[in-house]
């Protein structure tokens, strides 16, 4: 059984304009997406800026609930769970974000922040919780010294240390890391990521990995789910999809990095911008962009299919290509 | 840290008037409340630095003393009036919605009242002595702290790292205790620093109309008063009173421009 398992969730967020407040639509932030992350493994979300990646990892964590789908955690259904029942969950269930400087409160010194999961979840008494910050700290390479300090006497990759410590005081099974490198530098980008899967084999984590670098993706995932405009394009092992990309928008994805099989070949272009998550287009939701677009894309939306053994791809024009 | 002059000269000025007020009984040489009818309406000399007033009493001692009266109204009021604000004003400002609406529509329902007079009414009432008086500035003042802090708990409550301790598992009043209002009291400290003054200046108004602190206990505002009467032929007892209200007032107030100037966001990092 999955550690955690989605089940077609969705997200519609309501617009409300004018003097009335009147709802004159919705945005689909996440439209029916589904995946397993098993034990001890990483699965990669990967999709542009907008396309509904934050707002799956908040749904998930229980801060936002879904419009419909389910969610379960060690088998047990969290969607619908009040912060009450919540809470125990928590402890195995933890959150890396994106920006260092944003995620740790200013005015709390580090040892402050490193036992308030302690704290909240009643573990240990004033010493132990002690001894485990500096457990803590030694972990993700800092200085028991450090413990004294405030965020702001910290470096952007310190500070990412100190979220990713922060995550692993309750002894954790999953952590949804949410874009966790995309602030920082490339050499800091690089020891974040190996100190994320060192933690991993030394603890058995598991992670939802979430960000837009599909070069950060490949060096953690086990395997890679590609969304656009809250839909699943693609779903398959990192192996598989790094050498046979299937879906357009993925192979513009790896085109516009020059990673993957496409390094040698022409650069594919996609044209146009992201289209607007409140008005987008029928059909396909990439079919404006995409170079392989059929008549019926614009009228189809096209689910996520097994073209391959483990590799679901939601484009039946290059589905059909792969057949012949 | 970088402090201007005028900043300087406010701490300077809290600094000595707190410190009058603190050591009232080792700084004055006379009973503020000893009367001697031999001794009335002296001017100031080396005897009596401030002279004496109408019964002889000693008016530094007297200023002394009251320093401490109209001091301590303004510090507990500000605290009764910061406690409520920021109590409601979190409250508002964590859970949005209804509740919100609700609390500031109340805040501009309390804004409404011409305070003063609410005052007046509430003292005619409950009658004239210093606790009441602190309570009623107190309860009276509140509804700016309560809208500054609920401003910035509004734009507090959407930062990453509540969002972190909220997939912790932290109780919405830990949050607001631990996470959010420590990050919101920048401003209110400036507000309250400044409401100081406004709550000496109130004080001594209504002592002044006989609805304050009740002689013979001394307080700048009553010493006024009781100067009305010989302001033709004595000076001194009313320019004192006066011109420490004026001082203390003016240092708070610079005293507040200075931490203001200080939190600041724009500052920062200069």
């Amino acid at each position: 059984m999955a550690l955690l398992s989605v089940k077609d969730v969705k997200k519609y967020f309501p617009v409300a304009r004018g003097f009335s407040r009147h709802i004159v639509g919705e945005v689909k932030a996440v439209d029916g997406i589904s995946f397993d992350v098993e034990a001890g493994k990483t699965l990669g979300l990967v999709g542009e800026s907008g396309c509904g990646k934050t707002t799956l990892a908040r749904i998930i964590l229980n801060l936002l609930n879904p419009t419909a789908g389910k969610i379960s955690f060690e088998g047990q259904e969290i969607t619908g769970l009040s912060q009450d029942s919540m809470r125990p969950l928590r402890k195995r269930l933890q959150v890396v974000f994106q920006d260092p400087y944003n995620s740790l409160n200013p005015r709390m010194k580090i040892d402050e922040i490193l036992s308030e999961p302690l704290l909240v979840h009643g573990i240990g008494d004033a010493k132990q919780r002690r001894l485990k910050v500096l457990e803590l700290l030694s972990k993700v390479g800092l200085q028991a010294d450090h413990a004294k300090r405030y965020p702001h006497q910290f470096s952007g990759g310190e500070r990412q240390r100190i979220g990713i410590a922060r995550a692993l005081a309750t002894d954790p099974k999953l952590i949804i890391c949410d874009e966790p490198v995309s602030s920082l530098d490339l050499s800091i980008q690089a020891q974040i990521l190996k100190l994320l899967t060192g933690l991993q084999k030394e603890l058995g984590l598991s992670y939802l990995f979430i960000s837009h670098d599909l070069r950060v993706i490949e060096s953690i995932s086990d395997s890679v789910l590609v969304m656009y405009l809250g839909k699943a394009f693609e779903y398959s092992s990192t192996d598989e999809l790094y050498s046979f990309p299937i879906h357009p928008y993925t192979e513009a994805l790896f085109s516009a990095i020059s990673i993957g099989p496409e390094r040698k070949k022409r650069k594919m272009i996609v044209k146009g911008e992201l289209p607007s998550p409140l008005s987008p287009p029928t059909g396909c939701k990439f079919n404006p962009r995409c170079p392989y677009a059929e008549p019926r894309c614009k009228v189809e939306e096209p689910p996520l299919k097994e073209v391959k053994p483990g590799h679901f791809v939601a484009c039946p024009p290059r589905a059909r290509q792969l057949v012949k | 840290m970088k402090i201007n002059k005028l900043t300087a000269v406010g701490i300077i000025i809290v600094c000595v008037m707190g410190f009058l007020a603190i050591f009232a009984p080792q700084v004055s040489r006379y009973d503020p409340n000893a009367i001697n009818l031999e001794k009335a309406l002296l001017p100031p000399s080396h005897e009596h630095p401030m002279g004496t007033d109408s019964l002889g009493r000693d008016l530094f001692a007297r200023m002394a003393y009251g320093g401490r009266i109209s001091l301590s109204v303004g510090f507990v009021a500000v605290g009764i009036a910061v406690l409520i604000g920021v109590i409601i004003g979190s409250i508002a400002g964590y859970y949005t919605g209804w509740i919100d609406s609700i609390i500031s529509r109340f805040i501009d329902i309390m804004l409404c009242f011409p305070t003063f007079f609410l005052m007046l009414s509430v003292i005619a009432i409950l009658g004239p002595n210093i606790f009441n008086i602190m309570v009623i500035i107190g309860v009276t003042n509140w509804m700016g702290v309560a809208r500054l802090i609920r401003a910035e708990i509004l734009s507090l409550r959407e930062r990453e790292f509540i969002e972190a301790a909220r997939a912790t598992g932290a109780s919405d009043l830990r949050i607001i205790t631990r996470h959010l209002i420590p990050n919101a009291l920048g401003p209110v400290l400036v507000s309250a620093t400044l409401g100081v003054a406004g709550a000496i200046l109130l004080e001594s108004g209504l002592s002044f109309l006989g609805l304050g602190v009740q002689p013979p206990t001394p307080s700048w505002g009553n010493i006024l008063t009781e100067a009305k009467s010989t302001l033709g032929i004595a000076w001194w007892i009313t320019v004192f009173p006066g011109f420490a209200i004026l001082i203390t007032v003016l240092g708070y107030n610079l005293l507040g421009e200075g931490l203001r100037e200080h939190f600041n966001p724009h500052r920062k990092g200069q």
